[in-house]
């Protein structure tokens, strides 16, 4: 019912940019998660044994001992003794290839890789080493699987405190802009009271209008974000190989969205013209109640 | 008496300025026809404005179909809005919506259909001469073709009060009259109608009642005090309107044999079956 002045346009380009900001938001959130979830459960599925050398212990007997105990394991799949050669390997950088390990107390080390972490009773396991071998530790990377979490979680609150941010922005600029409309459709307005209408019919006037509004708004906010992510994936695309692609890559594994971003981004949109509308009827209501 | 409306010892003053209107009393009857008269800033369009509840009195009892209104709920205004037709001084025409539509509106309030009233109230744009005009919006009309529009939508919900504030402002002596025959026809069809004019000339066309405001007082002339139900005017008395429609409310009763029955009820749409030439508009068209 009121007129196509209500400041449309403009309440639909706020409408969205917002949209648009959460959609990214959103996005960032599902790329880092995903990237997380990728690093937490790589992480989780290998761990290391390591024996310490100790006079009088024999090395080669305590590693295939160590190899025996985890591979009985449940939701182990493999265990590999690191061979000399290989843990010369793994010292080279910091010692130089012409070194003799057996002047050295250098530690030998089991991988242990785990087809299923959940299944895997980490504590037993470390007990059983060490009762069985001696000189043996378990380091199941748990301390450093913890900080990734807590660091995606981080940035997961971070992505959602903005995206919070966002909304609530959205619905002031609703609210000024419904008010807004509100006064210059004052006379229309009051025409409506005086042939009876009453305040819940107002209200869903406007709210529909701003529905519309909003819809198209966000609509338009969502296909750029969507975009973005079309585009942000083709560049990563195009430059693979390069050492920034590849330091995106490990860190953020493919860094696209996926279609789970991409409907999260629909999501929003849905979302943003919900409350957009409602944000306007409420704003009505509350106005109109005023003039009492 | 039955009333439509009552007022006693009615009294208003916007914020602390003075007191507007003093102890008003007067009482409208059902099926009545009269005039709202005084010099300019008398307090006729204060006192319409509380015939249709845009204002609270400061003081008094206002009492309309039977209930108190001082104190009724702010929820409850539309349902007695509903009852009443309203024309504005400066018309308050949507310039958003046609005339058809403009018209139509208070019906569309009410959620009805638009498969509903369409009939209505091509019938009524008819009746009032705008049947031509129907698709136009308010800004290219003429004055007295937006009176005619204003005074349809306030029409269309056949109410039982219609409040009309200087009907005949804007407009030139015949067209006036024309408009005062569409007052009485309507009248004459059951509603209550408060005509609110300084034009004496229109005044004298009809035999009615005066309720005249001066210095905040009502006086009512031609009565004891107590303004009375007009005499409905005979079809003689109006030109152009020859025939009295079959079983029409005004003519079932007194002003106080039927006060719940609503009047008009015939619908507008039922009118499209008179033969043409019989309606106020056609004849002085």
């Amino acid at each position: 019912m009121p007129p196509r002045s209500v400041s449309g346009r403009a309440l639909a380009f706020v409408v969205g940019i917002m949209t648009f900001l959460a959609c990214l938001t959103i996005g960032a959130v599902t790329v880092v998660a995903a990237a997380a979830a990728d690093w937490s459960s790589d992480v989780q599925r290998e761990m290391t044994i390591q024996i310490r050398p100790i006079d009088g212990l024999d090395m080669s007997a305590s590693l295939d001992r160590a190899v025996e105990i985890a591979e009985a394991t449940p939701g182990v799949s493999s265990a590999h003794a690191l061979t000399v050669d290989e843990t010369r390997g793994l010292v080279a950088p910091w010692l130089g290839t012409a070194l003799d390990l057996n002047d050295l107390p250098v530690p030998r080390l089991v991988a242990v890789s785990v087809s299923d972490p959940q299944a895997v009773d980490v504590a037993a396991l470390a007990a059983r080493l060490q009762e069985g071998v001696r000189g043996a530790s378990l380091d199941d990377h748990s301390t450093w699987s913890a900080r990734l979490t807590a660091m995606a979680e981080t940035l997961v609150i971070v992505g959602l405190t903005v995206f919070v941010l966002v909304m609530v922005a959205l619905v002031l600029s609703v609210v000024f802009a419904t008010r807004a409309a509100i006064a210059s459709n004052q006379a229309v307005i009051e025409v409506l009271h005086f042939v009876g209408a009453e305040n819940g019919y107002i209200a869903r006037e406007f709210e529909r209008r701003f529905l519309v509004l909003g819809f198209r708004g966000g609509l338009m906010g969502g296909a750029l974000a969507g975009l973005t992510f079309v585009a942000v994936d083709l560049v990563i695309r195009s430059v693979r190989g390069s050492a920034e692609a590849d330091e995106i890559i490990a860190l953020f594994g493919s860094a696209t969205v996926g279609l789970h971003g991409y409907l999260a981004a629909f999501a929003v949109v849905v979302f943003v013209s919900a409350i957009t509308a409602v944000t306007s009827r409420l704003a009505v209501h509350a106005h109109l109640r005023s003039l009492e | 008496m039955v009333r439509v409306i009552r007022f006693e010892n009615v009294g208003l003053r916007y914020g602390m300025g003075p007191e507007i209107l003093k102890d008003v009393s007067f009482n409208l009857a059902p099926r009545s026809f009269q005039f709202l008269t005084g010099p300019s800033g008398a307090g006729k369009t204060t006192l319409i404005r509380l015939l249709f509840l845009s204002l609270r009195p400061t003081r008094g009892i206002v009492t309309m179909f039977g209930r108190d209104v001082t104190t009724l709920p702010r929820r409850e205004v539309p349902l007695f809005r509903r009852r009443i037709g309203v024309v504005f001084q400066d018309f308050r025409l949507l310039d958003h919506l046609t005339t058809y539509e403009n018209v139509a509106l208070p019906l569309r309030v009410l959620g009805r259909s638009e498969a509903d009233y369409r009939p209505d109230v091509v019938e009524l744009l008819r009746w009032v001469g705008l049947g031509e005009r129907m698709h136009a919006h308010p800004p290219v009309l003429s004055g007295g073709e937006k009176q005619r529009a204003a005074i349809a939508r306030a029409l269309i919900t056949q109410p039982e009060l219609l409040l009309a504030d200087e009907p005949t402002g804007n407009v030139d002596p015949p067209l006036a009259r024309r408009l005062l025959r569409l007052f009485l026809e309507l009248n004459r069809l059951g509603t209550s109608v408060v005509i609110a004019t300084h034009d004496f000339s229109l005044m004298d066309q009809v035999d009615a009642p005066r309720l005249v405001l001066a210095d905040g007082q009502l006086e009512v002339e031609r009565g004891d005090g107590r303004s009375r139900a007009a005499p409905v005017p005979t079809a003689s008395r109006i030109r152009g309107c020859r025939r009295v429609p079959r079983a029409a409310p005004a003519a079932a009763g007194g002003p106080g044999a039927a006060p719940a029955a609503r009047p008009g009820r015939r619908p507008w749409c039922r009118r499209a079956r008179c033969p043409a030439g019989r309606w106020p508009s056609s004849s002085a068209s």
